[in-house]
């Protein structure tokens, strides 16, 4: 069944002059961004940024200080956990099932069958029968990102599902969101700063529980907006079209 | 007859059998255990009760409480000895330790038993 | 997709092998005892025999049923919880704290009427010495098994010995020791014929009660937060599921004394069969839990006559080993 989301050009997600506190420590300050409605937007930025305070927050799992947060447009408060989960999937950032679960039994835990056309997508037919706990990293963020999408969401969270992924099976999962993001807006928290350049369509730089940047990520990951966020002398390198980030030689001008 | 030394809330009944001071106490005094066969100081189960189903039932006490709540015992309103109202309970007292004051405790078992004697 | 590509058994078929079994466990409870009756006798003339097995052994076959299906249905909610397949209301000192409970209530009759205060300060019992573990066991957000069955641990020995002193000391004579100590080594009482007939409804409402908290549960299994993604209200959740497991405890408690490592074994030998998906796992758990207490209650009675054997001796020198074994292989994997 698909969510019920009204089809305008309104964000699926926005957070208005957002404030996250913990204890009197910010987490999240003064965070202004929109997210549309199709397309993969990414999130980046150095450690303790908040990008996955602002996952949380945007789930309804952490309570905001300042601000709102609208999701289809709508308040966050306004939005019963059931309803709000129809409209969202979430992929988390440690993929970890407690029990020993198949995958089969893992598509289960959805709030709608999965479908043939999904576990084609997703190529799970094979793996249906395997424990979710013995597949590679790979095998395991698409199964976790085929059971968030199950309920054709609006939107899917996804945090850092990439992080723990070897190289071929990170831009496979990236190629993987891609095709999510035709149908549903995808927003994914990303360490890697050469594969959200490469595959996404809309890019955010926070830091500090602040937003330095978003835009498109050409524009956006420029090198004084990183080091900026960073706090380091990054630097983007253009090779074939595609943009690496290092740092610099210590002594070399960059 | 069956001599209660102890009960505890879970079903788990002590009794005595041969060899017990207490067992000969109640010989001379007239009765005859139904838990002859075991000896010295034993745990008994209520279906072992129920299948000897004693005459007479004599209940040892510290504080003792009436002999209803030994007849309120879920199932053993069908033991011959409650139905026919013969279940006494009798002050612990000096009853479990051997002495010379046994002799207290046969003159007690001999009243519990044959109370017809004795009016 | 077949039960045979998983090698999981489905619920329906897994059920009829366990109620055929209880079946089978029920017969032999009712034959064995002081004396053997075998099921061709059971109707016959023998007014003795008759009532062995009808007044004696049937309501005790019934209560040994119930004190099973609630420990194990308590250890599922329990473990479901904690996302722990460690955890049950004997470790996690509820089963001691629905002792306390009891004790308080039988010893203060003065200030409540005896009818309800006993199971209802069993449950409080339970309930409280539930949220005492899961605060200590928590840290950071997730629950740590190693600190939660070390604050069990630590409950139940405080709690069982407050029991013993509570007895001890406010008592008459008559609850001396011998009453604590059997207590502690668990056995199935006779229930009174009105207790007999509220087993079933108490039954149905806890299962149907856990039925609806399965597919929280299931979720619960993969974080806090993806199953509070999933729509679920995770707080509410675990409330609900610890308030049904303490009031399982206490209902298995005020008729079968502590008995531990039934809520442990039956859960985890079913998610092996199974599957760890909660739905199916709430009836199987309840009728497998039945079946073992009825094979434990059978050999407590039968095993030395003309004594009896504390339920809980025997549940602790199987389910002892059973709980060791499970340390260990956990520790391979990891």
């Amino acid at each position: 069944m698909k969510a019920a989301t009204t089809l305008t050009d309104s964000p699926v997600l926005s957070f208005e002059g957002v404030d996250v506190r913990a204890g009197t420590r910010l987490l999240l300050s003064g965070v202004s961004l929109a997210v549309p409605r199709r397309g993969l937007f990414g999130l980046v930025g150095p450690n303790g940024a908040g990008k996955s305070t602002l996952v949380r927050a945007a789930l309804a799992l952490q309570p905001v200080a300042r601000g709102q947060v609208r999701v289809d447009g709508r308040p966050l408060k306004a939005w019963k956990p059931r309803e709000l989960a129809r409209v969202v999937g979430y992929v988390p950032q440690h993929i970890h099932s407690h029990w020993d679960l198949t995958v089969q039994e893992l598509l289960q835990l959805t709030l709608a069958p999965a479908s043939e056309q999904l576990l084609q997508d997703f190529e799970l037919g094979p793996l249906l029968a395997r424990r979710f706990n013995t597949l590679s990293g790979g095998e395991q963020a698409r199964a976790a990102v085929a059971r968030a999408m199950a309920h054709q969401p609006a939107l899917l969270l996804a945090d850092e599902p990439s992080a723990h992924l070897d190289l071929p099976h990170q831009h496979a999962l990236m190629r993987q969101l891609q095709a999510c993001a035709k149908q549903a807006a995808v927003l994914i928290v990303l360490h890697d700063l050469h594969l959200a350049a490469r595959y996404c369509d809309q890019v955010a730089v926070l830091a500090q529980g602040q937003l330095m940047a978003h835009g498109a990520p050409a524009v956006v990951l420029g090198n004084e907006t990183l080091a900026r966020a960073y706090a380091s002398p990054l630097q983007r390198l253009l090779s074939g079209g595609l943009s690496f980030f290092t740092m610099p030689e210590r002594g070399v001008a960059p | 007859m069956y001599l209660e030394t102890a009960a505890a809330e879970r079903g788990a009944f002590q009794t005595i059998g041969h060899g017990h001071y207490a067992h000969d106490a109640l010989g001379w005094a007239g009765g005859r255990n139904v838990f002859s066969d075991l000896a010295g100081s034993q745990q008994v189960s209520a279906e072992a009760i129920a299948v000897r189903d004693p005459e007479v039932i004599i209940s040892l006490q510290a504080v003792p409480k009436p002999a209803a709540t030994i007849a309120a015992r879920p199932g053993w309103q069908h033991l011959r000895a409650v139905r026919e109202g013969r279940v006494v309970v009798l002050d612990r007292g000096h009853k479990l330790i051997p002495g010379p004051r046994q002799i207290e405790a046969v003159q007690a078992y001999a009243q519990a038993l044959h109370p017809e004697l004795f009016a | 997709m077949t039960a045979m590509t998983t090698g999981r058994w489905s619920l329906a078929p897994a059920l009829a092998v366990l109620l055929g079994l209880t079946a089978l466990a029920v017969m032999l409870a009712l034959s064995l005892g002081a004396a053997w009756v075998p099921p061709a006798r059971w109707l016959g003339q023998d007014g003795l025999e008759r009532d062995l097995v009808w007044v004696w052994r049937a309501p005790r076959v019934a209560a040994a049923f119930f004190v099973g299906a609630c420990l194990s249905l308590a250890g599922l909610l329990f473990q479901g919880v904690f996302r722990n397949p460690l955890a049950e209301p004997y470790l996690l000192g509820s089963a001691a704290g629905a002792g306390l409970g009891a004790a308080v209530a039988l010893l203060l009759p003065q200030f409540l009427p005896a009818a309800w205060s006993l199971p209802v300060l069993a449950f409080l019992g339970a309930w409280g010495a539930s949220w005492l573990v899961l605060a200590v066991g928590r840290i950071g957000g997730e629950w740590q098994p190693a600190r939660l069955l070390l604050a069990g641990v630590a409950l139940a020995a405080i709690l069982s010995a407050l029991r013993g002193l509570l007895l001890m000391v406010l008592g008459d004579e008559s609850t001396n020791l011998r009453a604590v100590v059997s207590w502690q080594l668990g056995g199935v009482q006779t229930p009174t014929a009105s207790e007999l007939l509220g087993f079933l409804p108490w039954m149905v409402v806890l299962g149907w009660v856990a039925w609806r908290l399965a597919p929280g549960l299931d979720a619960l299994g993969l974080g806090e937060a993806a199953a509070q993604s999933l729509g679920h209200r995770v707080p509410r959740l675990v409330s609900a599921s610890v308030l049904l497991a303490a009031l399982a405890t206490a209902l298995a408690v005020s008729w079968g004394g502590l008995i531990g490592f039934v809520g442990l074994i039956v859960p985890h030998l079913l998610r092996w069969w199974l599957g760890p998906l909660h739905k199916p796992l709430v009836p199987a758990c309840m009728v497998a839990g039945g079946l073992l207490m009825v094979l434990v209650d059978t050999v407590a009675r039968s095993a030395m006559p003309p004594s009896e054997i504390p339920a809980g001796l025997l549940t602790a020198l199987i389910g002892g080993p059973f709980f060791l074994a499970l340390l260990l292989s956990r520790r391979e994997r990891a």
